[in-house]
């Protein structure tokens, strides 16, 4: 045994599409990584003492398709929609889900939208929109 | 409630590009790979979209403070040039309603806009 876990398959375009609903799973945010953010960002904010940094949303809506699967080379981030319900409590677990909410095709070229809702204690605390050229 | 504008100076290296890809978890070659990304039409390494993401909500937080948490939209974000390391860049959010903003990241070096979108807090 070589101790190397198997790279995770990607996430194709029509792969995608089957799933349509990810996992709901936990996103693991530590305090070693809200330090880490506030270092590589420079927001010092006395907020997160207490709250999540938004700035996290864009991780785990992205996060959010692709625990068990890699990101296929070439693909664009083509734009991006975040709404924060509430603040998101570093005390409380963070729950993610991605939605596929459309796949399309035209002229070669391959969209997906997916969309994240985060949630503690069962109530949505926010949600992403990522729209993505997926390469072929 | 009266809008104000911000601007917010960032200059990410490729150590910056790193540590974001351990964060995150995108490992993506086109940001921590140099000699990849040479070979690449960007010609080096550029920024993680979602790091520009960061650096706008941290504009709309020092505007809003905790309130963006409480319906705080950004929208429509394009990402319309790299974001390059070793280059400074300037986060401008300007009032264009009295709950609307328009949000920029902006090269500090030149006229040029690398990520555009609206940010909007709800009554």
């Amino acid at each position: 045994m070589s101790g190397t876990p198997p790279a995770a398959p990607p996430l194709t375009f029509e792969l995608a599409r089957e799933i349509g609903t990810f996992e709901e799973y936990e996103y693991p945010i530590t305090d070693d990584m809200i330090d880490r953010y506030r270092e590589l960002t420079g927001d010092a904010s006395p907020l997160y003492d207490e709250v999540i940094p938004p700035g996290f949303a864009a991780i785990f809506g992205r996060e959010a398709y692709l625990r068990d699967h890699s990101m296929p080379g070439g693909g664009v981030l083509l734009a991006q929609d975040i709404r924060w319900l509430r603040p998101a409590s570093r005390a409380l677990p963070l729950m993610v889900r991605a939605v596929v909410r459309s796949a399309e095709e035209e002229n070669g070229k391959r969209t997906l939208v997916f969309c994240t809702t985060a949630r503690q204690r069962g109530q949505p605390v926010c949600e992403v929109v990522i729209h993505a050229r997926w390469p072929s | 409630m009266t809008a104000r504008s911000i601007e917010i100076r960032y200059a990410p290296t490729q150590e910056t590009l790193y540590a974001w890809a351990q964060l995150s978890g995108d490992h993506n070659p086109l940001h921590v790979d140099p000699e990849y990304a040479a070979k690449t039409k960007f010609g080096g390494t550029i920024a993680h979209g979602p790091l520009a993401l960061a650096h706008m909500q941290r504009a709309m937080i020092e505007v809003l403070g905790e309130r963006w948490l409480h319906g705080g939209e950004l929208r429509g974000v394009r990402f319309t040039a790299p974001v390059r390391p070793g280059c400074s860049y300037v986060v401008v959010a300007r009032p264009t309603g009295e709950r609307e903003w328009r949000v920029e990241v902006r090269s500090a070096q030149e006229p040029t806009v690398c990520a555009t979108g609206s940010a909007w807090l709800p009554a």
